[in-house]
């Protein structure tokens, strides 16, 4: 007696929001949702490695090195 | 209590800013006339029009939104001051019926017309709940296709010297541009910290269904703020064309671009509900400070594009860090 009826929605904590009210980008970064952190890390990484690559090949190629 | 300053935390909030600072400092100390007065100024007369225009995306991306039409209506809107703003004893003129009309009423009649685009994206997002990308998207055809039809895809020139002035008159040592810019900010500024249209904005981009609940007109705000930003490209292509000295269906090419990876740099989330003016200028003056090191650098022009690609995509991965360290 006394006792709240429970359905399994109410139950269910969602932890995911209504996809329906996210932008692009937001449905785009919830695909990462599961990514731990330290691999972003190490895209985050690998990509300013990849820029100053590009800057030192870009150098040496306007001087005729490369 | 005391707040522990967080490293990490500071570092992936301006690892990109950190980085092309030492980027110049570098740049600097290996090359001559980097820090010089000359280049300083070619560097403010570069982030002007850019900022303006980066202002105008930044009120789209805090309402979770984007513009992807903004570089073809900086086209459109640097088409139309030609049109109007062409010498009169020019033997090319688009408009030979037209009389002499002054500068600042010829931007506002470019201002009013792109308005009208502004408004279009503004109710086709609010009304029809169209995804920007998409409404915007489709813009940006059309407006390019326009663009072309009012051209006949000719090139204009031969602009009256007032019209030149703006861009390259200075009061005293800052240049007009600057002077545009500066007001351009101090409005946003105003607009975003201290209106109610500005709480509505972050309330919106926090969470539009909220907002809604507690009484925000969402669909006046989100058709104001495409409004206003397509006054900013109106404004940003006015300059672009003065400082050019010429106006073609490819202005503004790609700016769209650059000025939301500059937002995205500046801490403009593109998840909505944050951003400040300060940082978009941070993030602008970062996307110029780039350019302008690999230009001193010497580095081959296909490989700058490959760099500024590579910057966007850094921005896009540390806003999804925080996104998800926040979640």
């Amino acid at each position: 007696m006394g006792e709240e009826k429970t359905t399994p929605e109410t139950e269910k904590k969602p932890d995911r929001p209504d996809r329906s009210q996210l932008n692009a980008f937001e449905n785009f970064y919830e695909k990462f949702r599961k990514v731990p952190l330290k691999y972003i890390d190490i895209f985050i990484g690998v990509c300013v490695a990849a820029l100053v690559i590009v800057v030192l090949v870009g150098i040496l190629k306007s001087k005729g090195i490369l | 209590m005391e707040k522990k300053f967080n490293f990490k935390k500071f570092l992936s909030n301006n690892a990109i800013i950190i980085l092309i600072i030492l980027l110049a400092l570098f740049v600097g100390c290996t090359t001559q006339n980097f820090f010089t007065e000359t280049n300083g100024k070619n560097l403010l007369l570069n982030v002007a029009p850019r900022f303006i225009i980066a202002c105008g995306v930044s009120g789209c991306l805090i309402t979770k939104g984007t513009d992807l039409s903004a570089g073809r209506q900086v086209g459109l809107a640097a088409c139309f001051s030609a049109m109007l703003l062409q010498s009169v004893d020019y033997s090319a003129r688009m408009l030979p019926w037209l009389p002499d009309i002054p500068w600042p009423v010829a931007l506002l009649i470019v201002m009013a017309i792109m308005a009208c685009f502004g408004a279009i994206n503004g109710c086709i997002i609010a009304f029809l709940k169209v995804p920007p990308f998409i409404a915007t998207l489709g813009m940006q055809t059309i407006v390019y296709g326009l663009c072309s039809v009012i051209t006949n895809n000719q090139p204009m020139g031969g602009y009256k010297q007032s019209y030149l002035t703006v861009a390259s008159g200075t009061l005293g040592p800052i240049p007009f541009l600057a002077i545009f810019a500066l007001i351009v900010g101090i409005f946003f500024w105003f607009l975003y910290n201290k209106t109610r249209h500005g709480k509505y904005m972050y309330a919106i981009g926090g969470n539009e269904n909220a907002a809604q609940v507690a009484g925000v007109n969402v669909t006046a705000s989100l058709i104001r703020i495409y409004i206003l930003a397509s006054c900013m490209y109106a404004l940003g292509g006015f300059l672009v064309g003065a400082k050019a000295g010429g106006a073609s269906t490819n202005t503004g090419n790609g700016y769209e671009l650059e000025a939301i990876a500059a937002c995205t740099i500046g801490g403009v989330s593109t998840n909505g509900g944050v951003g400040k003016v300060s940082g978009v200028l941070v993030g602008v003056l970062v996307f110029e400070v780039l350019k302008i090191c690999l230009q001193f650098l010497g580095v081959d022009p296909a490989y700058t594009y490959i760099a500024q690609g590579l910057v966007i995509v850094i921005a896009v991965a540390l806003d999804l860090r925080k996104y998800l360290a926040k979640k």
